[in-house]
């Protein structure tokens, strides 16, 4: 089971190893032409001597390495950005006044085994959202807005924070920061193409420019796309890891729908860092993701698929979530070498609506002792009115026959009683609308 | 990882230097004795790699087997102010309370049987649980804000001690596998690891019938 943890982080890996390869190529290409474009210019050599493999490889390498130096330069940036926990109303938690949040946590800590626990704080907002951020378990921290902390129960906000707690163990900010640094350069060079054709004006040497420019939309599309996808399928991992850690996956959904519903409903606007809008628990948006197009553009999977598959499934292990991921989606989202060996782990049973669990597990126990036998007595009561309703009929039909009533059997079953009082020779029947005739 | 291939190529130049300072013929030494140097080197880093790793999970079982320990003895410290606060409410339910403290007695004392340990505290389980039901019979109690937290963190503690249980179980589960797939088996083989036991002891109490009184 935890061995799929480390799986699904390597076949996350193929997918980012994707996305540098591209990056790598594309904007090492792009660089390598630059250099060469400004060696011909301060050298004024001719394009012949510069067009031979030896140089091209060479310039090629450089233009990697420089890709490299940028990257490595804006992920160190990223890193060390500090967030903003002082300014827009996040504040931490004062653990006597918050401690069922707190003791949640510690909970779901246990579960995850996770040694250090996490910052907690709380966003005083009225948006219903959770993130969480942190490049390694040991210094991450959870944050959770005030309305989301009074709306949910207990089983949901486990469920909530079962969530976040494993963005943190499956380090999904240091993915979801490469990536974005990736993306980010790729933006920053298209930029920068279109501001030097913008500023040069109808110049002669636009067109080698242009191309660079196409080249880099090109690949600052592709680089989209793959972040893109990345963040949805740990979001997923991330779903699929909370079901395993609190073994109740309807907690989870419950939350899901009651955040999805709220969220679409909200007139406060939060506009936190794009990183941050990646790790929320739900979009930030209020349009719903509806279909494929709209899918591909962001970075969280469709809150209706999410809660569809948390509902369908019947044990709490990945092997399910993955069959039922594969029945709506129709793709993998966990390898196969990862999911042969685990087994099925039952979901627990909550007794839903009441709040105190010890409460709970009392009357679970009270009511399995009481249930068969009040069955019992019910069955027997319904015998014993049976019979009396029997006798209660018979004694009714002597009394009538003694009193000079007159009875008819209808065809649909009907037993007409006609009192003696009644002087017309038709009598309709009542159910089935059939006339009789009184002899 | 690294530390150990380091250590171990720095011990190979080490014995191919002295080797050809000794014969004085280095040539030799390239063609034929170093492959096999190598060779044994990479095996004694895998062989120490697997091992270092299952010791690495043997001692994690052990950490969520004490873990669990914490949080029963958590549950243990707690009860007495449980009972203290309840008390002075609840004068008319000695049996229920009496219950609960001998149930605590027994299962604080340290013994080495763990499937005697096990079943105390799944007493102490159900005792309290006995105790929660019928304090929702008094109402002064149910607003009292001592008793509602020490109920907050009660039912918190109880939480905890399942999802220990749970991790325990996972870890454990981890380990066994882990013990039997191919390179894995060999050397634990070789150096006698054990396999643990499940946390089963949870479902034999649940079919049990506690006498809960709601007649008021």
């Amino acid at each position: 089971m935890w061995e799929v943890i480390e799986k699904n982080k390597a076949s996350s890996m193929i997918a980012f190893s994707v996305m540098t390869i591209w990056y790598t190529f594309i904007y090492g290409l792009i660089c390598a032409f630059v250099i060469l474009f400004i060696i011909k210019i301060i050298y004024d050599v001719n394009d012949k001597l510069i067009l031979n493999n030896y140089i091209i490889y060479r310039v090629t390498l450089i233009g990697i390495l420089i890709c490299f130096t940028i990257f490595i330069v804006r992920f160190i940036q990223l890193k060390n950005k500090p967030y903003k926990f002082d300014s827009c109303g996040i504040y931490p938690i004062n653990k006597s006044k918050n401690s069922m949040l707190f003791n949640v946590v510690e909970e779901v800590a246990i579960a995850a085994g996770v040694t250090k626990l996490p910052k907690i704080y709380i966003l005083n907002s009225n948006i219903l959202n959770a993130y969480a951020c942190g490049i390694n378990p040991d210094n991450a921290s959870i944050v959770i807005s005030k309305a989301l902390l009074k709306t949910l129960s207990r089983d949901e906000l486990q469920g909530v924070i079962a969530h976040e707690m494993s963005h943190i163990v499956n380090r999904d900010t240091t993915y979801l920061l490469c990536s974005g640094a990736l993306y980010a350069i790729s933006a920053a060079f298209t930029l920068f193409f279109w501001n030097c054709i913008r500023s040069r004006g109808n110049n002669r040497g636009n067109a080698g420019i242009l191309l660079l420019l196409i080249l880099s939309l090109f690949g600052q599309v592709i680089c989209f796309i793959l972040f893109m996808f990345i963040s949805r399928k740990r979001e997923y991992l991330a779903d699929a890891c909370a079901c395993q850690y609190t073994r109740y996956p309807k907690g989870l959904a419950d939350a899901l729908i009651k955040i999805s519903s709220g969220m679409s409903r909200s007139t406060t606007e939060y506009n936190p860092d794009k990183l941050v809008k990646a790790s929320c628990i739900v979009p930030l948006t209020k349009k719903k993701v509806k279909n494929w197009f709209e899918e591909i553009k962001s970075t969280h999977p469709s809150t209706q698929n999410r809660i569809k598959i948390l509902l369908n499934m019947t044990s709490a292990d990945y092997k399910e979530y993955e069959r039922e991921f594969q029945k709506l989606n129709k793709t993998n989202l966990i390898p196969k070498s990862a999911i042969n060996d685990s087994e099925t782990l039952p979901i627990k049973k909550v007794i839903e609506n009441i709040k105190n669990p010890a409460i709970v597990a009392a009357c679970a126990i009270s009511s399995k002792v009481s249930d068969d036998k009040q069955v019992q007595t019910i069955k027997e009561n319904k015998e014993v009115l049976k019979e009396n309703i029997k006798k209660h009929r018979e004694v009714d039909d002597l009394v009538r026959d003694l009193a000079g009533y007159t009875v008819i059997n209808c065809e649909c079953g009907t037993k007409l009683k006609i009192p003696p009082v009644y002087k017309n020779t038709i009598v309709i029947c009542p159910h089935c609308k059939k006339k009789h005739v009184i002899s | 990882m690294a530390a150990i291939f380091i250590t171990l190529g720095v011990a190979v130049l080490g014995i191919l230097l002295i080797l050809g300072g000794v014969t004085g013929n280095f040539s030799s030494l390239l063609t034929s004795t170093a492959p096999v140097l190598i060779g044994v080197v990479i095996v004694i880093a895998a062989t120490i790699g697997i091992y270092n790793t299952l010791i690495t999970l043997k001692n994690q079982v052990k950490n969520a087997y004490s873990q669990i320990k914490v949080q029963l003895k958590r549950r243990h410290d707690l009860i007495p102010n449980l009972i203290e606060a309840v008390k002075q409410y609840m004068n008319y339910e000695e049996s229920v309370l009496q219950k609960v403290v001998e149930a605590r007695s027994l299962a604080s004392k340290v013994s080495t049987d763990a499937k005697m340990q096990a079943e105390n505290e799944n007493n102490l389980s159900s005792a309290l649980k006995s105790l929660f039901a019928v304090c929702e019979n008094y109402p002064e109690l149910k607003a009292n804000q001592s008793f509602l937290s020490l109920q907050e963190e009660l039912s918190s503690t109880e939480n905890k001690i399942s999802f220990a249980r749970q991790f325990y179980n996972d870890m454990v589960m981890k380990y066994n596998t882990k013990k039997e797939i191919f390179p894995y088996n060999i050397i634990s083989g070789v150096f006698n690891f054990d396999n643990f036991e499940l946390f089963d002891l949870d479902d034999k109490s649940e079919g049990e019938v506690v006498k809960v009184d709601f007649g008021r």
